[in-house]
């Protein structure tokens, strides 16, 4: 059985009603001294939660139906802001609930909804451009640190993350890694690392954690290799070079495989396949034969490998293969060959769903034919310290990608309050008093969240009132604003807060689609929970 | 059984020291001891001008450095560490390829090697586990390093200075430097000294990474070492040091003899490492004189009988006539192999290629022509051929005429590195080994006739001994014993084998803990006495003599 909720403004006062449930859980976690959330999941021990994200990943309902769908609206928003930049799931939540309250009311009188889309649409418009004009470029490792810690809370994983991205510049691929002892460590890849395996598990005799290549001879095929003219080619080669041998393979299997652990003595042969996804091997095959100058060989690419020549080979200083990646250094291949793939792949992932997995891809392959992979090695004696610090890092490290390429803004709400000018200046362009409203509840939502971090602030602390904090701040004048690490009024630039621009341009053109797409629907058909038997 | 040991000579030859470390002295750790590294390991000298020798099994070593509570040697095979204070030693753990150590230096906890061929090896668990930091270098051949606080640590490379600002994580080429061989740094304070191979020295007063030139050096100065106390700077090179006390305009010489390391002790007295001892200065390096005796780090460890002449050798001091006691100058320097062969020919090995004496090494012949590693073992039989390959695996050359004549063959190994050759008259054994597989394999050779695979054994180090009068084999620590019906595992003397020989039907071993003898092709070993097998260098024998060496270069026989 279904109910149905007709009618516009009842459907979207039922909507606003479920996305004001969870937006006010989540706009608990906003800022820097935030409270955290205590989840009760049914399990023995409730869980503590601070950051929005995760809080809203938890909640998959409510009891009541009728509040539900507002509540998943929400919920996917954000998570779906969260996956894209990182961070901004609490900042998605409060203007969200702003923006959809006004909207609601504003509907509920009798303002035309399609109208009060196009106003929402338009004032979000003017609320990014502001947002990017005034973004400035981060210029040092103090504050790509501040923009880490404004991100995930955690100093030590904000100050190696500040080294990696400040040596590493906006083409930075982090490797995250664990270790059960606690602290965060760092490293650079010397090269380019993929994850690797050894073809057989003679490759790596027991005992050994690594083999290591001086100067190999790199032969990179496309293909499993199986009979014996599939590998002798290869062979004769390195004998006659007088170099170990690197196989980049599928695999290799019956002849071929025999034919390798039988020359074993006389020359060193180190089989070895990519252990990416599936769909992302020939691509990565391909960009360690560019890194290294060896010709991808294969069947379909009417290569076989028992044609190779000499010439195919590519050569790299070192590498060094484990039973869970290989690092290729000094490869080869031309630097520029390297630069024109990476500039491809940068056009590329621009047109590809930030945080998507296709799109992680493409900035590691970026990062790999860049030279600017790092290590982050995480640190905690259990599995949960762990997950939650390596959470820290993905986090931080989408707002410092956002914040190397589209700059930063005062933070603490600061740069969302004062495009609000800018918005109202949109009005304007508006055909009617209606779209006008959809400006005007964006204009006013853009302080929603300085309120909001007053007010968590009030909920530990001594502090004005969100009003007159406010009022407070206009008269200190533009970049001042409540630094809620301090508990004082404070220049948010000069003292380090910051936030990444692209995150807050993100999150104001969710919580506008959100509010814009609540704001027309005609009807909400929820169902029915079943009656328990 | 060998009994009655009569000393019969000393094998004492000057070394060059090459890393000296000056220990202050404190009430928990040693007492102002200096260590220096050299061709043969280390040597720790005592306040009371005594010396101890070690060998932390490492080749030459270049750099010896105090990382807390332990002490670290680099070395040209690799890294080791002491928590005696130099007295016993440990192999670190090298991830990556092997390469010559040329510095080490330790800051807050962190601890970084410089290689030729490897970059920068960092290590941030004291010297236990080292890893490759080469990220940014534009040269991985790194001749100096040095700290200028906790984070930030200078690399002189063949490219140029590198800096880095995060302990040795990740490195830059510090603008204007490029192209620059840098041999030599040093810090005090904010001022950085740096020393290139062209004789350029550089300075930098905001902690490397602004850099302006000085005076350069004196013409044909090649220098290997800096230092300073902020007054005045001091170069090691090898036509002595020179010293500026005007901030690097111009040098003077304050030392006349080849100086490769330099080291400031507490005090403030500058110490010098020089081609046969320590000189020292305690006036701002304006005067040098001797700093106590030779310390013994050459690295004379291996011996060789021929006739009545006993050979003993290094790779760096070359070849000692231990009897007539001189050192051979005519021989090959440094040289890899000495064999001596029946009918009183002795091969060596050295840069030039083979060199062959049938006159106990007076009088020295090129039989064949060649770089350094053409020959790098050497096997002779009872009828006088030889047979020789280079490590690499590239060349297997036999000889039928005692020496004299080589004929190039056609090696069955490919590339593997070849460990050891051991021959009879119509056969020969050749062990290789293969570092990826971490095996040994074995290859049996007749003469004109074909080679054939005949084993392969697990073996996790590259250590192989073998003997084929009588027939045995020893792979890191598994032994095997030959037969008329093929090869048999065995037993061995206990510790780990650091020389096996047989001659006259006798097996002799020297291992870590003791020196042993078969006279029942290894069925039954018995200890010899009369020495601590830890003292022994090496052990050699002819007919029925039996001649070995011991570290602190005694020579000792059992002939009458």
């Amino acid at each position: 059985m279904r109910e149905l909720r007709d009618g516009g403004a009842a459907a979207v006062a039922s909507l606003a009603a479920g996305v004001e449930t969870l937006g006010a859980v989540l706009a608990r976690t906003y800022g820097p001294v935030a409270g955290t959330v205590l989840l009760d999941s049914g399990r023995a021990l409730p869980e503590v939660v601070e950051d929005g994200g995760l809080l809203a990943r938890r909640i998959t309902g409510l009891p009541d139906r009728r509040g539900h769908a507002g509540v998943m609206a929400l919920r996917d928003t954000c998570l779906a802001t969260r996956r894209r930049y990182g961070d901004g799931a609490a900042t998605v939540a409060v203007l969200a609930r702003s923006m959809v309250a006004q909207a609601s009311r504003l509907v509920v009188a009798g303002a035309h909804p399609v109208s009060l889309r196009r106003g929402i649409e338009r004032g979000v418009t003017a609320a990014s451009a502001a947002l990017t004009a005034t973004a400035t470029a981060v210029s040092s490792d103090d504050d790509l640190r501040r923009l880490a810690a404004g991100a995930c809370h955690d100093s030590e994983v904000s100050e190696v993350l500040a080294e990696l991205f400040g040596l590493l510049g906006e083409r930075a691929g982090l490797i995250v890694e664990e270790r059960s002892t606690p602290g965060v460590e760092r490293g650079y890849v010397d090269g380019a690392r993929w994850r690797a395996k050894p073809a057989f598990r003679e490759v790596v005799p027991d005992g050994s954690t690594d083999v290591a290549l001086r100067d190999p001879e790199i032969v990179v095929a496309d293909a499993t290799l199986t009979a014996v003219e599939d590998v002798v080619p290869a062979l004769e080669h390195a004998l006659a070079s007088r170099r170990p041998l690197l196989l980049v393979v599928r695999g290799i299997e019956s002849a071929a495989k025999a034919a390798v652990l039988g020359n074993r003595a006389r020359s060193t042969i180190i089989p070895m396949r990519l252990a990416s996804v599936e769909r992302q091997v020939p691509d990565d095959i391909a960009d360690l034969a560019l890194l290294t100058g060896a010709t991808v060989l294969g069947d379909v690419l009417g290569r076989p490998p028992r044609t190779l020549r000499p010439a195919d080979c590519g050569r790299a200083r070192l590498v060094v293969l484990t039973r869970r990646h290989v690092t290729v250094s000094g490869g080869a291949g031309t630097p520029a060959g390297a630069e024109a793939r990476a500039g491809q792949l940068l056009g590329r992932a621009a047109a590809i769903e930030r945080g998507s997995d296709e799109w992680r891809a493409a900035r590691m392959r970026i990062a790999r034919l860049s030279g600017a992979q790092g290590v982050i090695v995480v640190g905690g004696y259990t599995a949960g310290e762990r997950q939650l610090r390596a959470d820290r890092v993905a986090k931080a490290q989408r707002v410092l990608e956002l914040a190397a390429r589209g700059g930063a803004v005062p933070g603490g709400g600061v740069a969302l309050l004062e495009c609000a000018e800018a918005v109202r200046a949109a009005r304007s362009g508006c055909a009617g008093i209606d779209e006008a409203w959809g400006v005007d509840l964006v204009a006013t939502a853009l302080s929603a969240p300085l309120r909001q971090l007053v007010d968590n602030y009030r909920s530990r602390h001594e502090a004005p009132h969100p009003d007159l904090a406010l009022a407070r701040i206009a008269d200190l004048g533009q970049g001042w604003g409540f630094d809620a690490q301090q508990g004082e009024f404070a220049p948010m630039a000069k003292a380090g807060v910051l936030d990444a621009a692209g995150v807050l341009t993100g999150a104001v053109e969710a919580a506008g689609s959100l509010t814009a797409t609540l704001v027309s629907s005609a009807a909400v058909v929820t169902a029915r929970r079943r009656a328990a038997s | 059984m060998t009994n009655a040991w009569r000393r019969l000579a000393d094998a004492h030859v000057p070394a060059a020291v090459l890393a000296v470390l000056s220990e202050p002295a404190t009430s928990a750790n040693a007492s102002g001891d200096v260590i220096v590294g050299g061709a043969g390991g280390v040597a720790i000298g005592a306040p009371d001008g005594s010396w101890t020798a070690a060998d932390p099994g490492i080749g030459a070593v270049a750099g010896v450095v105090r990382a807390g509570s332990v002490l670290l040697a680099g070395g040209a095979s690799g890294i080791a560490r002491s928590s005696d204070g130099g007295r016993t030693w440990r192999r670190a753990v090298v991830h990556g390829v092997a390469a010559p150590v040329t510095s080490l230096v330790a800051a807050g906890g962190n601890t970084l090697a410089g290689t030729l061929g490897s970059g920068v090896l960092r290590s941030a668990d004291d010297g236990r586990t080292w890893a490759p930091a080469g990220f940014g270098l534009a040269s991985h051949d790194v001749s100096a390093l040095a700290f200028v606080d906790d984070h930030m640590v200078l690399a002189g490379t063949d490219d140029g200075i590198h800096a880095s600002p995060n302990a040795g994580r990740a490195w830059r080429q510090v603008a204007g430097t490029s192209g620059l061989g840098v041999t030599a740094l040093a810090v005090h304070g904010d001022v950085a000294w740096a020393a290139a191979e062209t004789g350029e020295v550089l300075v930098s007063s905001d902690g490397g990474r602004a850099w302006t030139r000085r005076g350069p050096l004196p013409a044909r100065a090649v220098p290997s070492a800096l230092e300073t106390n902020g007054d005045v700077v001091v170069v090691a090179t090898d036509a002595g040091i020179l010293r500026s006390a005007d901030g690097g305009e111009t040098w003077d010489s304050a030392h006349r003899e080849p100086v490769f390391t330099l080291a400031i002790a507490a005090g403030g007295e500058l110490i010098a490492g020089t081609g046969s001892g320590l000189v020292s200065s305690g006036d701002d390096g304006r005067t040098w004189s001797p700093r106590g005796g030779a310390p013994p780090v050459h690295d004379v460890s291996r011996l060789v009988v021929t006739g009545a002449e006993v050979l003993a050798y290094g790779p760096m001091a070359g070849v000692v006539r231990c009897v007539a006691g001189v050192p051979m100058v005519a021989a090959p320097r440094p040289v890899s192999v000495v064999t001596a062969g029946p009918h009183g020919v002795v091969l060596a090995a050295g840069p030039g290629g083979l060199a062959r004496s049938t006159d106990a090494g007076r009088s020295w012949v090129n039989v064949l022509p060649g770089d350094a590693g053409f020959v790098h073992v050497l096997a002779p039989a009872e009828d006088g051929s030889w047979w020789a390959a280079s490590a690499d695996g590239a060349r297997l050359l036999r000889s039928a005429d005692g020496g004299r004549t080589w004929v190039n063959l056609s090696s069955p190994w490919g590339t593997a590195t070849v460990l050891a050759l051991a021959a009879r008259a119509d056969t020969v054994l050749a062990a290789t080994y293969d570092a990826p597989g971490a095996a040994v394999d074995l290859w049996r050779g007749r003469v004109d006739g074909p080679w054939s695979h005949s084993g392969r054994v697990p073996t996790p180090r590259p250590s192989v001994q073998l003997s084929l009068d009588p027939p045995a084999a020893a792979f890191d620590g598994r032994w095997v014993y030959g037969s008329e019906r093929g090869w048999r595992p065995g037993d061995g003397p206990a510790g780990r084998l650091r020389r096996l020989i047989g001659a006259g039907g006798r097996l002799f071993a020297l291992t870590e803990t003791v020196l042993a003898e078969s006279a029942d092709s290894g069925r039954t070993w018995n200890p010899i006495a009369g020495f601590d097998a830890a003292q022994v260098a090496d052990v050699a024998a002819s007919g029925a003599a039996t001649v070995l060496l011991t570290s602190s270069g005694e020579l000792w026989t059992t002939a009458g």
